[in-house]
């Protein structure tokens, strides 16, 4: 720490002198507005001189006037009470033709040059204003041909300008509106009335980055960036749900269509076999988990830092990228309430093909006949069609309900943000049961103030502001077990027989075999699915049983202070907290669903989590421009954090009133109830950074960014680690030589960066080894035995462990058409992360679990494309952007000596599915690879190895024919091969909006290349489960199929072991957003004092175009490896109905 | 102006370093955590961590998601019984082991994780024994000698499953990789261990019923005789046949009477009984969610009468172990053991012609009745669990194995035969109900010979897990399970694929 206070003081010795030097020659910041100071100066026909004396005193400002521009002796009226400096000017002025400027303390008074132009045309005159008729100042007008040749407009907006010969055309632009170019008029006379429209995305030139802004020109490092306004369009409950397919580089993957349930956010590729989820930041506050607190229409914009070079500067956790937030602010204007609205009704948009009635007991006799047994069923035609039980269980017309309301503004003094938001969302499975429900409660309150603001007239201690934002958000949710094979609600939809009614045939005889058989509130008593139904149990009882609720009260704040200590010189200083309160209660009622599925004994449990999180962060920047064309900005700090969690809980059993289901009310006595509660070590981390940015005249840039971090989670010889980064810029249009370019191309980017990052999160004292209690044995008699506690160490331990470190490299171009409507960026990069933290995988005759080390290497390469194209014209805008990822995951290295190992399993036959293994992606599908089925006898005979022995001399006719992928002459658990994976190949994004007067329609389309799906929701060791409707093409004698095997009521795991039999492409392209949205025209709405009111309808998910024959083909959950469907919980079509209103 | 410049400076500085002073900062104490190196330093700590290596006794019935009795691992290689359940898919290892088709990836694995989790936290009690203060010599020596035992019991039934396997007596260190030993060599380090753990009187005659489920000098001296007899070693039978006369000659242990009562809560650490794996309704903390915990059985659940309508027994069931009718034939008639040891549903139905249930795969009609659930025999269980919590103990050494083990070796080392007829026929007197000295008895009386041991041992330890390693040991399992597939090299297990993937090529896969 000593070191570090040197080395920083070191740093100020050199620094200060080197500011010094910078702020002398520092040119001053752009045109003040007119400061606060008020004047009174009262005089008619005064001289000027003597005016401008008593302004100067007043103000303590001194004039400086150019005598050339400024005659001797002008005498000029004047009447001012209190008025601002800026006012009192503007009148005085008004008419003389002259003009002012504030710098500092130091007034100027002159008369507006004008260019002297060759006068060998006509004038040119004309008034260029904003949509809302002010003046805009400053704006340059050009002519095509002869750049020299311009001038622009004065404070009135007004300009005039020789036409240089042969122009036809003239083009007036400035930054933040849109570039106009009108024709020439042949009649002069005429001033022209230009409107510039503001350019929303150059207004939105300025990037975020890790503590701080940039200029969007000069960045150069590989950032997405994302408006609010764009993520409000679509209607949709979580942010991170929402940016999926709005920008490259980024995969993000629904667990499922559960309320409230999260996503897998991936920033380029898998990163680790570790924690990959990337950090998120919300107002420079880390905060845990992910941002499904959030309320979308908080957010003024999300940032994706993709690259090594943006993400540096939170080095230890920017390993898998890192999502910042930005919260809305209010502004210096007057105050505005929006408040919108919208339900949607949300319903299944496919339905999976499973047997009906007829046909499952048609092939439940054809299996019994192949097993050598007699039917079962004696006429199978009479059934009919049987229960349609997936359309027992869904919930169609599933309510989503939205309320988002919120007042901003501002008074120079301080401005504020206060919204409040709700939402209910019904999921379409089990949510008409009060099992699959969420809603959430969010406030927040962003203020800002400026304590004082001498930056007019002083250079030390300039001003000083500050800011608090508060958010608080209440969840509720109810959830269902999604994507399991061990009887899912949907799962069990699939597989109940038909034929089996929801309700009991005979009430009286199920009750008195199973007292605690389920009935529904009417105390219809639920069929029961038989033993042979294993773990899958009727839904529709399993649905009525009472669920588990999650509550979470979630508090994000920070309170910030900045002081402009000098011009560009800035201190800030900030304190953040995060505070969860989360916890779960339920009850369970005696009940049978199933020979596996019972309880006997009500119980009840709560438990109540707390997680505190602080964070203390002081950062020092500085901004300055030398000699007009040296631009540097650094910044230094320090970040310190600290999270602790804790938590309580407790059971009991006999609960008296299932309507109170609380510990309290349990019958049992105490020593049945049981408490538990645990207070986790502190996980603290403590970084210095640093990072210097330089630019030259924005046509060369580079960026240094340094930080070390120390982690609580590391052995005292690896607390430490430094993750440097850097990165270059060219902006090759800024280039004398480039001056004459193609008029096309508006601008030209080439950026690089390096560096690396680093991830730590693996938990705390993986170092030293610990012990556990609850390791105890039991000695003595019955009845008289004691429970003698035994302790044991929990794990191996490895005080090598060090930091997981990813190394980037990133080559990007950015490059911008037509105007800046044509935009395009495409960045390459590579991503390799050394030493991923993992358990070592030792055989376990080591007698514990394993340790972790820092074992395995992965890679990630890859290529991200966005592109964009705007049209205005008059009333008729139209925006299309398309966005593409590629990506290729490779293990490069897993750090055992087999290099390889498994991941997920299936319960039944299948067992492991997933496996990593160095050079394949991870993880991939695992598997047999199968070459159709043996039609006959003699195919069987026929399959042999090189000795003449058969490969497979127990298969019958009709059963799968695997391939000898080793060719070992064996057919065995060897030859099991990849067979496909879960994650994409591309990621595209696809989204277009247009508006016509009033009308806007967007749509945005999402697709993902090249993943698979290993379809495991079909259990084949029970045989009597229905089953998938394709199983109707099962082979039934030679030439029948040859791809699903014949039906056996023996069970022959090897039919139905993992192969590529399960395998289906998972492709998909989806409408995820389609709305169609009026804005009732702002003349009628001012009479009735609503600035603006929109009205919109939408629908999500319309289509989904996929050759996958389940449910979804967007599955995130169910294991390490995404698209294993056990089952899945399908996202919903929802059509929404909504309106926006502004006063 | 200069003065204000270094003010700022230095508030700036200070505001900087002020809220991280030090790295101490990321110095955490951990507040559950406590470290190993700091923990096991007395008595009372090191009794945790001894009762911590004893916990995995109790863990293969149920761990890590894998039913794995030792009554029942061992039985279904025997031709005592079957597997049952719902079809031969269900606890495939177990039917493949019985058709001894076992397949490295279907094998017992939990209980090879089983066994070295307990050599683990043995090796651990050993490491801090001779350091931790506060306690006498002798309970020094207790301990230590507990822990050479449990080395031993567990490394004896890794070496009777798989045979050749990684041994070690130092928890490793990076790179964690294991010499595997050969059988032989794993056998001559077992005893060593046991050599060390009966020196002197370290354990103790015997215990207090409260420390019922620790060792005791007897359990170590069965467990050598399993030990050299299992190994055949001729050089040893000296010596074990002493410890075996040592048992006898302590008056300690008797038969109790009745044999039916041996399998109910009072036949629990009765008089018979020289060691048990306890389990117990309450207090218990063993859930399918934390199985590792200590609590009750499962067994009873498993091998329980499937859809059991009637009284007597517990109604749950999965309908595992089937037993064989030609074991329950295999008893002469007046053989009180028969009806002890199996249920025979035929039988309880004459007694009861209300009694139903369901057969499951491979039903013969014929329950394992040593282990059967009694009505209220988890009733004390207050957790989600209770057909995970019956309290029935396993009996790991009964007297009658000392008797029938000591008649074994004089007949082998050619001792006194009047001796070994004694001891035979005391156990045989028993189970008619009689003593042995009874004249009504004369009828029943054998002569100990090896054959007649060998049927002895079969209708005495029914169902309890001795009979394959027996036929193995006698020398007769190819003639007795030949036709099921057995042959000299189905000894061994194969050793599960998972560990000879990790061990990085230096795990060799037994010859199954």
């Amino acid at each position: 720490m000593k070191t570090i206070i040197a080395c920083l003081e070191h740093i100020f010795r050199q620094y200060v002198p080197m500011v010094l030097f910078c702020l002398a020659i520092c040119l001053p910041a752009s045109a003040q507005t007119p400061s606060d100071i008020r004047i009174t100066v009262h005089g008619k026909d005064r001289p000027l001189v003597q005016i401008l004396d008593e302004i100067g005193r007043q103000s303590d400002c001194s004039f400086i006037i150019r005598d050339n521009d400024v005659e001797t002796g002008t005498r000029l009226s004047i009447d001012a009470e209190n008025e601002s400096l800026g006012n009192v000017l503007e009148h005085l002025l008004s008419g003389t033709g002259l003009s002012y400027r504030i710098e500092g303390q130091k007034i100027s008074i002159f008369r507006p040059e004008k260019k002297d132009t060759p006068s060998k045309g006509e004038k040119l005159r004309g008034r260029v204003t904003d949509k809302s008729g002010e003046p805009v100042v400053g704006a340059v007008i050009l002519f095509p041909k002869n750049h020299s040749n311009g001038t622009e407009t004065d404070l009135d907006g007004k300009f005039e300008i020789d036409v240089p010969k042969g122009e036809k055309e003239f083009s007036v632009s400035i930054i933040g509106y849109q570039s106009k170019t009108t024709v020439i008029p042949k009649d002069l006379s005429a001033a022209l009335d230009i409107v510039l429209d503001e350019d929303v995305q150059m207004l939105d030139d300025v990037v975020v980055v890790g503590y701080g802004v940039q200029k969007k020109s000069v960045v150069t490092a590989a950032i997405s960036s994302v408006k609010g306004d764009a993520l409000t369009q679509t209607a949709g409950t979580r942010v991170d749900n929402l940016l999926k397919g709005m920008v490259s580089g980024v995969t993000i993957t629904q667990n499922s269509g559960q309320p409230g349930s999260g996503t897998k956010v991936r920033i380029r590729g898998i990163g680790t076999i570790n924690d990959s989820n990337p950090l998120y930041i919300v107002d420079g506050m880390p905060v845990s988990g992910n941002i499904d607190y959030l309320n979308p229409s908080d957010i003024m914009s999300v940032e994706i830092l993709k690259d090594a070079a943006s993400a540096a500067i939170y080095g230890a956790r920017g390993a898998n990228g890192v999502i910042l937030v930005t919260t809305r602010q209010g502004s210096d204007e007057k105050m505005r309430v929006d408040y919108s609205f919208s339900y949607g009704w949300q319903s299944p948009w496919k339905t999976k093909d499973v047997l009906d009635a007829t046909e499952y007991a048609v092939l439940m006799n054809e299996m019994n006949m192949n097993s050598g047994k007699s039917p079962i069923y004696d006429d199978p035609y009479s059934l009919g069609k049987g229960t349609n039980w997936q359309k027992e269980v869904f919930n169609y017309n599933a309510p989503v309900i939205e309320h988002q309301a919120s007042i901003s503004g501002g008074n120079g003094k301080m401005t504020y943000y206060l919204s409040f938001g709700y939402l209910y969302n019904e999921g379409i499975i089990g949510g008409n049961y009060n099992r699959s429900n969420y809603d959430r409660y969010s406030a927040r309150a962003n203020t800002n103030y400026t304590f004082f603001d001498r930056s007019a007239e002083k250079s030390w201690l300039r001003k000083f502001t500050g800011g608090v934002n508060m958010a608080y958000s209440r969840t509720t949710s109810m959830s269902i077990g999604e994507n399991s094979e061990r009887g899912s609600i949907l799962g069990s939809a699939v597989s109940m027989s038909p034929i089996m009614g929801v309700y009991a045939d005979d009430p009286q005889a199920v009750l008195a075999e199973h007292p605690n058989a389920v009935t529904d509130f009417n105390g219809n008593v639920f069929a029961i699915a038989g033993d042979d139904f294993g773990n899958m149990v009727n839904p529709l009882a399993s649905l009525s049983l009472p669920g588990d609720k999650s509550k979470a009260d979630k508090l994000v704040g920070n309170i910030f202070g900045e002081i402009e200590l000098y011009k560009g010189l800035k201190f800030k200083s900030s304190y953040g907290v995060e505070l969860i309160l989360s916890g779960n209660d339920g009850y369970q009622m005696p009940y049978w669903l199933g020979r596996y599925t019972y309880i006997d004994r009500s119980s009840v449990w709560s438990s109540m989590d707390r997680l505190f999180t602080w964070q203390v962060e002081n950062t020092l920047s500085y901004d300055c421009k030398i000699a007009e064309k040296h631009h540097l900005t650094v910044l230094l700090g320090q970040s310190a954090q600290s999270s602790q969690s804790q938590n309580v809980g407790g059971s009991s059993y006999d609960l008296g009133n299932p309507k109170q289901p609380w510990i309290d009310n349990t019958e049992s006595d105490t020593n049945s109830r049981s408490a538990w509660g645990s207070l986790s070590a502190s996980h603290r981390l403590l970084s210095w950074f640093g990072r210097a940015s330089y630019n030259f005249d924005e046509r060369y840039m580079a960026e240094l960014t340094l930080r070390r971090d120390g982690s609580s989670n590391f052995g005292p010889s690896h607390k430490w680690a430094t993750f440097p980064s850097v990165s270059l810029g060219w902006n090759i249009t800024n280039e004398p030589f480039m001056q004459n370019r193609p008029r096309q191309i508006s601008s030209l980017k080439l950026r690089g960066s390096w560096g690396l990052n680093g991830n730590e999160s693996i938990g705390s004292f993986h170092y030293i080894s610990t012990v556990t209690s609850g390791a105890g044995y039991i000695l003595g008699l019955e009845g008289l035995n004691v429970l003698k506690p035994g302790v044991t160490p929990v794990a191996y331990p490895n005080d090598e462990l060090k930091w997981e470190q990813s190394e980037q490299y990133n080559i990007g171009l950015d490059a911008a058409f037509f105007d800046n409507s044509l935009t395009f960026t495409i960045d390459w990069f590579n991503k390799r992360t050394n030493g991923m933290l993992m358990t070592v995988p030792l055989p376990q005759y080591i007698g514990n679990s394993r340790p972790y080390g820092n074992v395995g290497d992965m890679k990630n390469t890859g290529v991200e494309m966005d592109i964009r194209y705007r049209f205005t014209k008059n009333d008729f805008n139209f925006e299309v952007g398309a966005n593409a990822t590629y990506v290729k995951n490779r293990v490069i290295k897993l750090g055992n000596q087999n290099g390889w190992a498994n991941y997920d399993t299936v319960l039944g036959n299948i067992g492991t599915i997933t496996r990593a293994e160095n050079g394949e992606p991870f993880p991939f599908f695992y598997g047999m690879r199968t070459a159709g089925i043996f039609q006959t006898a003699e195919e069987v005979a026929a399959y042999t190895n090189e000795e003449g022995e058969m490969l497979q001399s127990s298969a019958q006719p009709g059963d799968v024919r695997f391939v000898d992928t080793n060719g070992d002459g064996v057919i065995d658990d060897s030859d099991r091969v990849k067979i496909g994976k879960g994650s994409p190949d591309w990621i595209l994004g696809f989204n277009f909006s247009l508006g016509w007067k009033g009308i806007d329609l967007s749509a945005l389309f999402y697709a993902s290349i090249g993943n698979d799906i290993f379809d495991a929701s079909y259990r084949s060791d029970y045989p009597y489960l229905n089953m998938p409707r394709h199983m109707l093409s099962r082979w039934t004698g030679p030439g029948s199929s040859d791809r699903i095997p014949r039906l056996s009521r023996k069970v022959d795991a090897a039919n139905w072991q993992s192969s590529d039999l399960y395998i289906h492409d998972g492709s998909f392209l989806r409408l995820r957003n389609l709305q169609l949205g009026y804005t009732l025209p702002e003349k009628w709405m001012k009479k009735i004092f609503v600035s603006r009111l929109r009205f919109h309808v939408g629908v999500e998910n319309l289509f989904t175009i996929t050759a996958y024959d389940g449910f979804d083909p967007e599955i995130a959950s169910g294991g390490t490896s995404t698209g294993v469907d056990r089952g899945v919980y399908p996202t919903p079509r929802t059509v929404t109905v909504g309106a926006q209103i502004t006063f | 102006m200069k003065k204000k410049h270094i003010t700022i400076i230095a508030a700036v500085l200070t505001l900087l370093g002020a809220s991280s002073c030090s790295s101490d900062f990321l110095h955490v104490t951990p507040t559950t955590e406590i470290p190993e190196d700091e923990y096991y330093d007395d008595y009372e700590t090191l009794l945790k961590g001894l009762m911590a290596a004893y916990a995995p006794l109790q863990w293969p019935d149920f761990v890590f998601g894998n039913y794995a009795p030792l009554q029942f691992v061992s039985d279904v290689m025997s031709d005592d019984v079957r597997v049952g359940g719902a079809n031969e898919t269900d606890i495939p290892y177990l039917h493949l082991m019985r058709k001894f088709s076992a397949t490295a990836n279907y094998t017992p694995s939990t209980l090879w994780v089983t066994f070295y989790s307990g050599v683990y936290r043995a090796n651990l009690v050993l490491k801090y024994v001779e350091t931790a203060g506060g306690m006498s010599g002798a309970t020094r020596s207790r301990i230590k000698a507990e822990a050479l035992t449990l080395r031993a019991y567990n490394y004896f039934w890794l070496w009777k499953l798989w045979g050749n396997i990684p041994y070690y007596t130092q928890n490793p260190t990076g790179p964690y990789i294991i010499e595997q030993y050969d059988a032989d060599r794993v056998y001559g380090e077992i005893l060593k261990d046991l050599d060390a753990a009966l020196e002197g009187s370290a354990l103790p005659k015997a215990v207090k019923a409260s420390e019922y489920g620790r060792f005791t000098r007897a359990a170590a001296q069965m467990l050598r005789a399993n030990v050299v007899m299992y190994q055949g070693d001729a050089s040893m039978y000296g010596t074990v046949l002493t410890d075996l006369r040592e048992i006898i000659s302590s008056k300690l242990y008797s038969l109790r009477p009745d044999f039916a009562s041996v399998w109910t809560d009072a036949g629990e650490w009765c008089t018979e009984s020289i060691f048990e794996v306890n389990y117990t309704d309450s207090p218990s903390e063993r859930t399918w969610e934390s199985p590792t915990k200590p609590g009750g059985s499962v067994f009873p659940t498993l091998i329980g009468i499937n859809g059991y309508s009637g009284p007597e027994y517990d109604t749950g069931g999965y309908g595992f172990e089937p037993v064989e009718k030609a074991l329950y034939d295999a008893y002469e008639s007046g053989d009180t053991r028969r009806d002890a040891s199996i249920l025979s549903f035929e039988k309880l139905r004459t007694a009861h012609p209300e009694a139903t249930y369901t057969p499951r795969y491979d039903d013969t009609g014929y329950f394992n009745h040593k282990y059967l659930g009694r009505p209220d025999g988890h009733s004390r269980y207050t957790g989600n669990a209770p057909e995970l919590n019956f309290r029935n103990n396993c009996r790991i050494w009964r007297y009658s194995e000392t008797l029938l083990a000591a008649a074994e070796l004089i007949v082998r080392t050619r001792g006194p035969q009047e001796e070994a007829d004694s001891y035979l026929n005391e156990v045989r007197a028993r189970a008619f109900g009689m003593k042995s000295t009874d004249s009504a008895f004369a009828p029943y009386r054998r002569t100990a010979t090896l054959d007649n041991l060998l049927s002895e041992l079969r209708l005495e330890f029914a169902l309890e897990g001795h009979r394959f390693w027996d036929l193995v040991r006698f020398g007769k399992a190819e003639e007795v399970l030949g036709k099921r597939g057995y042959t000299q090299s189905k000894k061994w297990l194969p050793i599960p694929q998972s560990e000879i993937d990790q061990a990085q090529g230096t795990l060799k896969q037994n010859q199954y």
